[in-house]
């Protein structure tokens, strides 16, 4: 039986795509700046269509927020069929990093029954505290905030970014009285949609 | 993802020579990491390139260029001068960094290193600059915060808070919550109101045994108010007056009403403050004059690595009115020196007072003296105080009124005090203090617990 175990490891070895393992062995030693690398190089590489939502993974744990919203929405196009829970999770704290509240709120509310009890349990506190955030009406200082965010992100070509600041924007002028920018909101967010194709 | 965890766990993985496309990989990745920034990821890719083709000239040209490998031990030691809290040879040390071996929190560094160094005007421009960077941004809104405060500039500070309160970081989310209400503290103008009702076990401090037909026990409403004027900010003048009026379900003798004036001077530094001033204050109790009460104070504190020391003195000199016994009027005097920890979420404090109190009638007067011990508790809007104190107080001569007994009393202290601030404004407050006081005359011996819940009203301006 021992033969059978070392016969099926070589296999494994020999079939198994390097960089996504390293990655993966980086990334549960927790040194997620080599994991990222290792990511990096398995999604140039294309040793799977899903190397892009750990890249992300690991831009989350980095702290580089902006970037991993990227990354999230690359790997949504990309792999949609490898998105998991956990991943999940690590949008919506990704987005809870780029003060993105009511993002992740939606994300972390999309959960639902396929996290389990631990991750459910860390949702929790996180959408707790983000509901915190909004017991009172948004001020308008904040809602310029994101417009501000949006307009960046637009002028750098940084356009799921400025879709992503634009809704917040939307969402949190709308929780407002007199929905505060939400026209200009719209707008914005409309020019920023792709055209339609052409006509069949 | 979980199996792919799983799988790497099995296998051990070592790198091994690489191919041509895969050193190319590895070096794309770094070039792009480098362009962005982000010097420690391109570091790890220009290695990860490098141990697969050791003769790469790019990589290892890259990390000479970045400081690695060997040539980050500059960043590592000015990390280290940092966290001993060496601020200036940190800075020194940072500063000498060719700019590839800086890391990525060096504008975090080097505003916090002027800010302990009391440079505000360079603190704020690496803080801010810090704060457009994300893995930094809590952080440097907490410093620029703290800086704002020291300057006087209370709204910039609520401003900043705002935005550190949001971190992911609890450390940092608790210590924005606790400068909150220092940051609504500094406005020039300053008024409070304050509505409280509370349970006093023993308001007329009966002797314990006192059949329960005379009981002390009492419930009881309070409403204060108070003003405060500081023209310049939180260093200089201030002016301030207070009134408030407590009233008594049933024993109305105990009925108590308080007014008072004061000024003074305050000056407030990156790690020191003191004040001098003068009040006047004048009592009712039961609806009578009670007492005319002028106070000359000083205080002082001073921050020593992570320790707060304190000290203060004060002198009263007190009129009771006609009415009463004029036997208790004449000068008390207090002292206090206390030591304790100013940062982390518990905060422990040693301190010892004295009082002397030299009454007209030297058979009341009395010199007193004890320790006490407090631990500040501070959790996001929640801040407990515990405190707990022996007083010993020997009278000063025997009193004829106790058959020629010289008094002597130990009195034994438990309070606990916790603060919700509801709101930026708004504030509840649960009070629980406790007295067991011990005599060698059974008239003073007896035992009083209190309870009470404030709901405190705070505005500043501007």
């Amino acid at each position: 039986m021992p033969g059978w175990g070392a016969a099926f490891l070589l296999a494994l070895t020999a079939a198994a795509p390097a960089h996504l393992l390293r990655g993966a062995s980086f990334f549960r030693e927790g040194d997620f700046v080599n994991a990222l690398v290792e990511f990096q190089v398995a999604r140039m590489r294309q040793e799977g269509p899903d190397a892009t939502w750990y890249v992300a993974a690991c831009l989350t744990k980095l702290k580089r927020p902006e970037d991993a919203l990227e990354a999230f929405s690359e790997a949504r196009a990309r792999a949609p069929e490898a998105d998991d829970a956990l991943l999940d999770f690590y949008e919506a704290l990704a987005s809870h990093d780029a003060r993105l509240y009511l993002h992740a709120s939606d994300l972390l509310a999309r959960l639902g029954n396929r996290a389990g009890p631990k991750l459910a349990e860390e949702a929790r506190i996180l959408r707790r505290r983000i509901e915190a955030l909004f017991r009172a009406a948004p001020a308008e200082d904040a809602v310029d905030w994101y417009f501000t965010k949006a307009a960046i992100a637009t002028s750098t070509r940084h356009f799921v970014l400025a879709q992503l600041y634009g809704e917040e924007a939307l969402a949190l002028g709308r929780r407002r009285a007199a929905c505060y920018r939400c026209a200009e909101a719209q707008h914005a967010l409309e020019a920023l949609r792709p055209p339609p194709g052409p006509r069949p | 993802m979980m199996t792919l965890w799983i799988l790497a766990s099995l296998l051990a993985l070592s790198p091994a020579p690489g191919d041509a496309d895969e050193v190319a990989a590895y070096l794309n990745v770094a070039q792009r990491e480098e362009a962005a920034g982000h010097d420690e990821v391109a570091r790890a890719a220009y290695r990860s390139a490098l141990e697969r083709a050791p003769g790469n000239a790019m990589a290892r040209a890259a990390l000479e260029r970045l400081g690695r490998p060997g040539a980050g031990d500059g960043y590592r030691d000015a990390l280290r001068l940092f966290e001993a809290r060496r601020y200036a040879e940190a800075r020194a040390a940072l500063e000498a960094l060719p700019p590839s071996a800086r890391g990525d929190s060096m504008s975090l560094l080097m505003g916090i290193c002027a800010y302990e160094l009391g440079e505000n005007a360079q603190a704020r421009t690496a803080l801010t600059e810090a704060a457009t960077r994300p893995s930094l941004a809590d952080p440097a809104h907490l410093f620029l915060a703290l800086l704002a405060l020291r300057q006087d500039d209370a709204r910039t500070a609520a401003y900043e808070l705002e935005r550190a309160q949001t971190s992911t970081d609890p450390r940092i989310r608790d210590d924005a919550q606790s400068l909150r209400g220092a940051a609504l503290r500094q406005g020039r103008w300053l008024a409070s109101l304050v509505a409280e009702t509370g349970y006093d076990s023993n308001v007329s401090l009966l002797p314990d045994g006192t059949p329960t037909s005379q009981s002390g026990a009492d419930e009881a409403a309070r409403i204060a108010g108070a003003v405060f004027f500081r023209p310049t900010g939180r260093s200089g003048f201030r002016a301030e007056a207070s009134a408030g009026y407590s009233k008594q379900l049933r024993i109305h003798a105990f009925d108590l009403g308080q007014g008072s004036v004061g000024l003074g001077w305050q000056q407030v530094g990156p790690s020191h403050a003191w004040f001098v001033g003068y009040h006047a204050e004048g009592l009712l109790l039961g609806g009578e004059p009670y007492l005319l009460s002028h106070r000359v104070q000083g205080e002082g504190s001073w921050r020593v690595g992570w320790l707060d020391v304190a000290a203060s003195a004060s002198v009263h000199y007190e009129s009771l009115f006609p009415l009463l016994d004029q036997g208790y009027s004449g000068t008390r005097e207090t002292a206090l020196v206390s030591a304790g920890l100013w940062r982390g979420a518990l905060r422990p404090a040693l301190a010892l007072v004295g009082e002397l109190d030299q009454t007209r009638d030297r058979a009341l007067g009395y010199a007193e003296y004890g320790p006490r011990v407090s631990l500040t508790i501070l959790a996001a809007a929640l801040r407990v105080l515990v405190q707990a104190g022996l007083v010993l107080r020997p009278y000063n001569v025997a009193d004829p009124e106790l058959a020629g007994t010289l008094r002597s009393d130990r009195y034994l202290d438990a309070s606990v005090v916790a603060n919700w601030e509801l709101t930026r404004a708004w504030s509840l407050r649960l009070v629980g203090t406790g007295r067991r006081a011990v005599s060698n005359v059974t008239a003073f011996t007896y035992t009083r617990l209190a309870a009470s819940l404030e709901l405190a009203y705070l505005w500043g301006w501007p």
